[in-house]
């Protein structure tokens, strides 16, 4: 013990002794270092690196001074050397580093070695912004020096690294521009966006006049000329005699462009040979060169006058080649070609005419039909058509209407006359005769002819996909027919939606809708719409009109009903609100729903599957009687079936039986069946306690058809056990509990 | 009034197959069927009742306005005159490719710009 205490004192003693002799060394360091005696300090704190806190920190603000004084004696190598072993925990050094760097890099630019230079400036570029700019001034420099050797894609290299530099806006803007000069050069035309950033920016005067003068050459060598003179005009400086020449070259050769125009017109259009090719080329060169022919006011409306005769010679022309696709599709690029009654009978005759020729295919037969339909609903055509010949003067043509007998003789659009001036003389709306021609048969007969020539497309399922489409239309056009009045065209919805014009018939159908408030004209306005859908398929109201909210919920019917028809075991109950919205929407729902689940009871074998799919059905709509009958019908059938063939617990036959007066409670046959099947079974002791844990789902239901059943099938049950109870021998517990049970059951669906 | 449908489906132009203009009167069909019908006794272009066809679709106003809606009558257009252009006067080389691009070149100022 007395050992320990002399070693434990032993030791604190050298512990002080040596403690002092650190202490004193740092002090004499310090004076060192004060003295500047470098090395002398170094010395010490070298001795008690270790040992005193402070000595480390010591020593690198010793290596610190001495790169600050080989800095300043000019030895930047060992200053750097300095400078570089305390970087990392003395931020001054780095920044002493950066600066040794950009010193270096200075003077080398100096000396003309712009690689070493760069070097310097990039490699600290990033923590310093005149090395940063001294950097991007070479790569600017590099960059005119490829141009130069004529190394284009060089050059852009370098002008995309300069124009990173954005501090100083003449290199940064200058390099841009050079570098959109070097596209030029290289036979590249830059996008219009790029070069509106120049007219924007404070670009350099000549880089900028140098571009723009380039990119209008070259715009004139891309045949792009009403650009290229407003770049001359409105953007280059015009005190350049050159840039004032260039303008003239362009007026120039915008008349050498209108002349050649002319004298291929003058050419083609008078020569003898003359086919749909040529006039074809003729009508697109007008159209292609019409911004030069605008500016020439003197020639345009001759030339103009001439594609408008071009474009009817080129109807003709299709139609005598038989070419029908072609001459549909030059008759709908002109622009609103519906309000065009000529047009719009003319693309009904192609129409016919593929229809005629076997034509239509899945590719085309939407806008043939959609067309067709159009243009015979629209009594107009025929007007037009007696206008243009004199054997009809004779007669006289009614339109009939629908106060005239028969019915039929009606025509099928309403004659407006608002499209063109006529003389009515000979239109009438009276009684046909022999000579009061009725326009609507010859319309009956035209849809007719269609339609029997749609019987000639094969195969079946395309001809039925045709066919039902064809009705669709049919059925849509006819209806906005009898709906709406003569301010607006009657076309199908397809025609309306490709031709974008279903805004101006939901108009008119919306001021019908606000007077009737009639679903009718919801569901046929919803034809009408182009529903749009996000991401995840669900729609996307553009609008929210009455028609869109309505498109909206038939779409949902449909993937519904869809999904149905898959067994698809979904929530059904999460689109409640959307079937509910609308009385006509639920009537189609229910209607389509029972059919499905019809014919899938009619061939499932997977019943209970289908008894679950049925459950969740009936949840979408649980006010329908007629779904909810149907269900309960099924159900019970089932379970008679599987009850009497032993292939169902009792326990479970009970609880679909429950279930299935749940969702109807009115069914009598569930209702019997019920109260027979309890009556039969209230002996066993399992069945009996499902019985009394269904108790309380019964009590949810308000059914006085069960209520009867119970009565007349338990309580004579109740009647015979209460006799029993007076017999000997009888296990009196057994028996009190089951007519305590008969009783809970009819009051739970007794009535309140 | 009912049209036979599977008759005007292979139906050729009816005003083609009389000779007729497309204005013309009751008589005027009924002499160009006639006429037709002998000629046809030459030349077998056609079949005797596709001009029975053709005349009775002439023949009835509501079945010839049908064929008029098939079949238009052509609507002559004026005919174009020449545009002129000797007053169209064009100055100077009009040769894209004469044009110099390097007319403002800058190339030799940026060599100082930075």
């Amino acid at each position: 013990m007395e050992i320990l205490i002399i070693i434990i004192i032993g030791g604190i003693i050298l512990y002080l002794v040596f403690q002092d002799k650190t202490g004193e060394k740092y002090k004499k360091g310090i004076a060192a270092l004060q003295a500047d005696n470098l090395d002398l300090a170094e010395q010490y704190f070298k001795e008690i690196s270790g040992k005193h806190k402070e000595a480390n920190s010591k020593l690198e603000e010793i290596t610190f001074k001495r790169g600050e004084i080989s800095e300043n004696t000019g030895d930047l190598e060992k200053a750097y050397e300095y400078f570089s072993t305390i970087q990392r925990t003395n931020s001054q050094a780095a920044e002493r580093l950066v600066e040794i760097d950009f010193t270096r890099g200075l003077s080398a630019k100096k000396s003309g070695d712009f690689d070493a230079a760069y070097n310097f400036f990039s490699k600290i570029a990033s923590s310093s912004k005149k090395a940063f700019f001294e950097a991007s001034k070479i790569d600017f420099k590099r960059g005119v020096t490829a141009e130069f050797s004529k190394t284009y894609s060089i050059a852009k290299e370098y002008y995309s690294k300069s124009l990173l530099y954005k501090d100083d806006e003449k290199i940064h803007y200058g390099s841009i521009c050079r570098n959109l000069i070097c596209d030029l050069k290289s036979g590249s035309l830059p996008a219009k966006n790029e070069v509106s950033e120049i007219y924007k920016s404070p670009v350099d005067e000549k880089l900028k006049n140098d571009f723009l003068y380039r990119y209008a050459v070259k715009l004139i060598k891309s045949d792009k000329l009403t650009y290229a003179s407003e770049i001359i005009t409105n953007k280059l400086d015009n005190s350049f005699p050159e840039v004032e020449d260039l303008g003239s070259f362009v007026s120039n050769y915008k008349k050498t462009q209108l002349k050649n125009i002319i004298q291929e017109i003058n050419k083609s259009l008078f020569s003898e040979e003359r086919n749909s090719l040529l006039l074809e080329t003729l009508y697109n060169k007008i159209e292609v060169y019409k911004y030069i022919i605008e500016e020439f006011p003197e020639y345009s409306s001759s030339i103009f006058e001439i594609q408008k005769n071009l474009f009817g010679k080129l109807i003709s022309q299709y139609i005598s080649e038989q070419e029908f696709e072609k001459c549909l599709e030059h008759i709908i690029s002109f622009p609103n070609f519906y309000d065009n009654i000529e047009l719009l009978k003319n693309a009904a005759i192609c129409c016919i005419r593929l229809a005629l020729g076997n034509r239509i295919s899945e590719n085309n037969y939407k806008l043939i039909i959609a067309i067709w339909l159009t243009a015979i609903y629209n009594d107009d055509i025929f007007i037009n058509s007696l206008e243009t010949t004199t054997w009809d003067d004779e007669y006289t043509f009614t339109f009939g209407n629908v106060h005239i007998e028969p019915k039929e003789i009606a025509s099928l659009g309403k004659y407006s006359s608002f499209l063109f001036d006529i003389s009515l003389e000979n239109i009438n709306r009276e009684k046909p005769s022999d000579t009061n021609i009725p326009i609507g048969g010859a319309q009956r007969e035209l849809l007719q002819l269609f339609e029997s020539s749609l019987n000639n497309i094969h195969p079946e399922k395309t001809n039925k996909t045709i066919h039902g489409f064809y009705m669709a239309e049919k059925g849509a056009i006819d209806r906005l027919s009898k709906t709406l009045g003569y301010d607006v065209l009657y076309c199908t919805p397809e025609f309306a939606k490709h031709f974008k014009i279903s805004k101006n018939i939901l108009k008119y159908l919306n001021y019908k809708y606000e007077a009737d408030k009639s679903e009718i004209i919801l569901d046929l306005g919803a034809k009408y719409i182009s529903l749009a859908f996000n991401k995840t398929g669900g729609v996307q109201l553009q609008d929210s009109s009455v028609f869109e909210k309505y498109a909206s919920s038939l779409h949902y019917l449909e993937y519904i009903l869809d999904s149905i028809k898959a067994k698809y075991n979904y929530k059904y109950e999460d689109y409640k609100d959307v079937l509910n919205r609308y009385e006509s929407i639920k009537i189609k729902f229910e209607e389509q729903a029972l059919r499905i689940l019809s014919d899938f009871a009619h061939s499932n074998d997977e019943d209970e599957k289908l008894i679950e799919l049925m459950t969740k059905v009936f949840k979408a709509l649980p006010t329908s009687e007629r779904l909810g009958h149907f269900i309960a019908d099924y159900i019970t059938t089932y379970c008679i079936e599987k009850i009497n063939s032993k292939s169902i617990s009792e326990p479970k036959a009970l609880e679909y039986l429950i279930n299935s007066i749940l969702v109807s409670p009115e069914n009598h046959k569930t209702a019997k069946n019920l109260a027979i099947f309890i009556s039969l079974n209230l002996a066993d002791y399992t069945f009996n306690s499902k019985v009394k844990s269904l108790i309380p789902k019964l009590k949810e239901i308000e059914s006085e058809c069960l209520y009867d059943s119970f009565q007349m099938e338990l309580l004579p049950l109740r009647n015979e056990l209460k006799e029993l109870m007076r017999k000997p021998n009888i296990n009196y517990t057994r028996v009190s509990e089951t007519i305590n049970i008969i009783d809970e059951l009819v009051n739970a669906v007794a009535p309140v | 009034m009912q049209l036979n449908i599977f008759k005007l489906v292979r139906m050729k132009n009816p005003y083609e197959v009389l000779s007729v203009a497309q204005n013309a009167t009751k008589e005027e069909i009924q002499k160009a069927f006639v006429r037709a019908q002998m000629e046809n006794i030459k030349t077998r272009k056609y079949e005797g009742k596709e001009l029975m066809e053709a005349r009775n679709q002439l023949m009835i106003p509501a079945k010839r306005l049908v064929a008029d809606f098939l079949f238009p009558a052509k609507i002559k257009s004026k005919r174009p005159k020449p545009i002129d252009i000797s007053e169209l006067e064009i100055q100077g080389n009009i040769d894209v490719n004469i044009l110099n691009e390097n007319a403002l070149d800058s190339l030799k100022y940026s060599l100082n710009y930075v």
